[in-house]
């Protein structure tokens, strides 16, 4: 009697451990993406985006189109599926992700650590920090590197920021800023070697690089990421998505929808 | 990417709680007194060193220390007001922040730093009261849903205010844009209704203090045809507040004036909304006998977001702001200042809202804080 009650707990040991691992192993398990399947399953991928901010994003006679706008038909085209647009303010864009009325935002969004924990941001595919430029022959890299010399920049604007934030953080940087009323002019004085290098939006630059080509970008002067964001539980989409830019990014897919939106519709008057 | 960390974070959650409730806590025993002691009235902060006489009397800024708890951060923001030039600060005091449970009861800890470091800084401090405590409104209302069965509630808080801050405080506004939907409680805007408020608030606010100086809300710059359900337009609001018998009842006005895409020296027209739209607004003030009252710009300014079509660029945002300053000094004798929206937010909005800012969250003036300081140290 005693052996078979023994016999009895031993079963009841190797049940439970079984039991344990099967529970720990399938717990561990990725839960199904319930909005990637919807997508597959609908063939549509629906995205939210705030078709005011040309050339990453508008909307004109029925159509939408920009840099984003490729983007995510990039995206779409990975899944499989066909893109459905929104057309969203800004400021509701999170919500029509909440709310499950769109399966990506994809909108020259900024990553706000804030919100990083309701959903999921991809890479960034875009650094819209201000660019520093210089002449192509130059060694510098950074503004440590011009810091004897002159810097131009756009009054006031995100670049001009910028410069006098890094002034502010190296008093003895000898760096000096010259301010111009748009960052055509700021680049136009370095093409005239009035500065020695000059800081710039990248659509800017990108557009104004085209009649200059013997100058260049060396370095984005910050991270200012534009990223895509999937909902919370959307984990295998958002892998799909950062497979997506990272695929682009280095086959040039990303480069020549720069040279094709920032070149063609540069941002005007800024 | 952040699907990698999210096992390792799976536990942030149950921390964050943590943390919040420990902040709630201390938050909650803040207010309570337990911590910060709120009573008695501080002394008066002294304000024997007069003001230094500014180049521009006339340069303002409108603060944004509501949601700001450190103190030393409200400090650093009223003193970087004055190291910019301006010698005037509007900020709004939340009724539903000071007396949040009932009527009885009053956390002064927070304005009683505002108004010290007001006073420390020797900025000239213009308060704003409105928003409306669950216990005086209906349930799920909207926060500036005040009825008329609460006037006198609401009379007895800002006459409280009013003497507590005597002699620190000289400027009160009350209400806010009482012209749209939104600020008049998600009801149909009622002039009449506002003229009757400001009837039952300034007889107690002259009780507290006699040199207290009342100001009519600042009202929405909008052109709202006659039959809007959701404003109206701001001549028409105070021509209505006129005749529903509330001149007696304020001893300035308060104006919004946003310049939106015009230049500062756009000028004004009964059917244009520019930063002159002030200039609209004393014209009726003039029509109705109150051409010696002052008016006080207490918001308005320029955005300078690539991404909002109200916008202008960075360098046209800078020449305007100055200008602005400039035009209210040398061809507005009325007006008595100009506080522009907003001088800091206490984090970043992330949208076109951040362009208002002359400072960033962290602190760093923005290339707009030191144009305007240069234009106001020089002669």
């Amino acid at each position: 009697m005693k052996k078979v009650l023994l016999i009895g707990l031993d079963l009841l040991a190797v049940t439970t451990l079984v039991a344990v691992g099967l529970l720990l192993y399938y717990g561990r398990q990725e839960p199904a993406d319930l909005a990637l399947a919807q997508v597959r399953a609908s063939g549509l991928l629906r995205v939210a985006t705030d078709a005011t901010y040309p050339p990453f994003e508008s909307y004109t006679d029925g159509a939408y189109s920009g840099y984003d706008i490729d983007l995510a038909k990039l995206i779409g085209a990975r899944l499989g599926v066909a893109v459905a647009f929104s057309n969203i303010p800004s400021d509701s864009l999170y919500q029509a992700l909440g709310e499950g009325k769109v399966d990506a935002i994809v909108s020259a969004l900024p990553f706000i650590y804030e919100r990083s924990n309701d959903l999921i941001y991809s890479r960034a595919y875009f650094n819209a920090a201000p660019l520093l430029v210089v002449p192509a022959a130059s060694t510098a890299r950074s503004l440590s590197d011009i810091a004897a010399g002159k810097l131009g920049a756009q009054l006031g604007s995100d670049s001009d920021e910028a410069a006098r934030r890094w002034q502010r953080d190296h008093p003895t940087g000898g760096l000096q800023l010259a301010t111009f009323d748009t960052p055509t002019a700021a680049l136009d004085a370095l093409a005239a070697g009035q500065v020695a290098a000059a800081l710039a939006d990248p659509l800017e630059f990108t557009a104004w690089q085209v009649a200059h080509p013997a100058y260049k970008a060396v370095a984005n002067l910050g991270e200012a990421g534009y990223v895509v964001a999937v909902g919370k539980q959307s984990r295998q989409l958002a892998r799909l998505v950062d497979e997506t830019i990272a695929n682009a990014q280095a086959d040039g897919t990303l480069a020549r929808l720069a040279a094709r939106w920032f070149v063609a519709t540069p941002n005007p008057g800024r | 990417m952040q699907s990698p960390n999210h096992d390792r974070l799976r536990w942030l959650p149950g921390g964050a709680i943590l943390l919040l409730l420990l902040g709630l806590f201390v938050q909650q025993a803040a207010r309570s007194g337990s911590l910060v002691s709120s009573t008695p009235a501080p002394a008066l902060v002294p304000t024997a060193a007069p003001l230094s006489q500014p180049r521009n009397p006339k340069v303002g800024v409108h603060t944004r220390l509501t949601d700001e708890a450190d103190p030393q951060k409200i400090s650093q923001t009223m003193q970087m007001v004055r190291a910019m030039g301006a010698t005037w600060a509007v900020e709004y005091f939340p009724w539903l922040y000071i007396q949040q449970t009932d009527a009885s009861h009053y956390d002064w800890a927070h304005p009683d730093l505002v108004v010290a470091a007001a006073n420390a800084a020797n900025v000239l401090l213009i308060a704003r009261i409105d928003m409306v405590p669950a216990w005086a409104r209906p349930p799920d209302s909207s926060l500036s849903r005040l009825d008329r069965d609460h006037y006198a509630a609401y009379a007895d808080f800002v006459a409280t205010f009013v003497a507590r801050y005597r002699g620190q405080v000289h400027y009160y506004i009350i209400w806010n844009e009482p012209n749209v939907i939104w600020e008049w409680g998600g009801q149909r805007v009622d002039p009449s209704a506002y003229a009757a408020l400001l009837k039952v608030v300034y007889p107690r606010v002259k009780a507290a203090d006699p040199t207290a100086t009342i100001l009519m809300a600042g009202l929405a710059p909008t052109l709202e045809p006659p039959d809007s359900p959701v404003a109206m337009r701001d001549t028409s609001y105070l021509t209505a507040v006129y005749q529903a018998g509330g001149g007696p009842y304020f001893d300035a006005l308060a104006v919004h004036a946003y310049g939106l895409t015009t230049p500062a020296d756009d000028p004004s027209g009964p059917d244009k909304l520019n930063f002159a739209r002030v200039e609209q607004i004393r014209a009726v003030m003039v029509a109705n006998g109150d051409q010696r009252k002052p008016v006080f710009v207490t918001e308005g300014g320029w955005n300078d977001s690539p991404r909002w079509v109200n916008a202008v660029s960075p360098p046209e945002r800078i020449r305007s702001t100055i200008a602005a300053y400039e035009r209210a000094n040398r061809d507005w004798p009325w007006c008595l200042s100009v506080s522009l929206w907003a001088f800091r937010l206490p984090k970043p909005a992330y949208t076109y809202m951040d362009h208002y800012t002359f400072v960033a969250p962290d602190f760093v003036p923005r290339p707009i804080y030191f144009e305007v300081q240069k234009a106001e140290a020089s002669p």
